[in-house]
């Protein structure tokens, strides 16, 4: 009996599901934010294979960099990098958000409350975005 | 009885792990080489790419992100296709998911080998 239970799984088209229009995430605020959110990572990914792909071309060289540099100050990519920018914005707050209903820590007996996880994450945040920043200004 | 298995809970750890790593210094980086350079304001400090700490770090951080991403676009495409998806009975869910999850978070793993090739050239 377990066996089967754990062998057979289900069959998913024979479990009950509500039926649902294709667009359904397009019906509420919160359901489109949702799915905003998940989009936020195809940016992400974009921005990290580009990335990877300037990083190649730094360690073969300054030359080399210099090639493909330019190419990077086209509209469509500044336009790009912006977007990118507030959909990764949107990606932290939210994930700070998420990581406040996941964290509960507890300093004695006192839980730390929700609001104050999401403001050490983004204290955090933006202590490590500003360590970044010190990098390309001073040095 | 040996049970199955499941490799969920680490493509789900490193989910988690790439989101964090994401959240706190994705936006940064897109901030200073999307725009700051490009517009002017900054320039790219080359001869930093060259210390192993920040070969570390960057390999680090792109490989997380990566797979974080991979799972954040293949678990949605279910909600996109919903309605395709229940209408499908399980032995054909598995036929289309599994090339799904191949090519996903296959590629994944494809750029965050090749961050660690670039990185330890």
């Amino acid at each position: 009996m377990e066996k089967e239970m754990i062998v057979n799984r289900p069959d998913n088209s024979k479990m009950y599901h509500p039926h649902m229009p294709t667009a359904w995430w397009f019906r509420k605020w919160s359901y489109f934010l949702f799915m905003l959110r998940e989009l936020t990572s195809v940016f992400i990914a974009v921005f990290l294979v580009v990335y990877l792909f300037q990083i190649y071309h730094i360690t073969q060289g300054a030359d080399a960099y210099w090639e493909i540099a330019g190419q990077f100050r086209s509209g469509g990519w500044i336009a790009f990098h912006g977007v990118a920018l507030i959909f990764a914005i949107y990606h932290s707050l939210s994930w700070f958000k998420t990581a406040a209903v996941i964290l509960t820590p507890r300093v004695g007996g006192w839980m730390v409350p929700p609001w104050m996880v999401v403001a050490l994450h983004i204290a955090a945040w933006l202590a490590a975005s500003a360590a970044v920043l010190m990098l390309y200004v001073l040095i | 009885m040996k049970k199955p298995i499941s490799f969920a809970p680490l493509w789900w750890g490193l989910f988690a792990g790439g989101g964090m790593a994401a959240a706190m210094l994705v936006p940064i980086h897109i901030a200073l080489t999307g725009l700051a350079v490009p517009l002017g304001w900054l320039e790219e400090p080359l001869w930093l790419y060259q210390h192993w700490l920040v070969k570390v770090y960057l390999a680090g951080l792109i490989s997380l992100s990566l797979f974080h991403c991979a799972h954040r676009i293949y678990h949605p495409l279910f909600h996109f296709a919903h309605r395709v998806y229940f209408s499908l009975p399980s032995f054909a869910l598995r036929l289309i998911g599994r090339p799904v999850a191949i090519l996903v978070y296959g590629g994944a793993m494809v750029g965050a080998a090749s961050a660690i090739w670039i990185m330890t050239r």
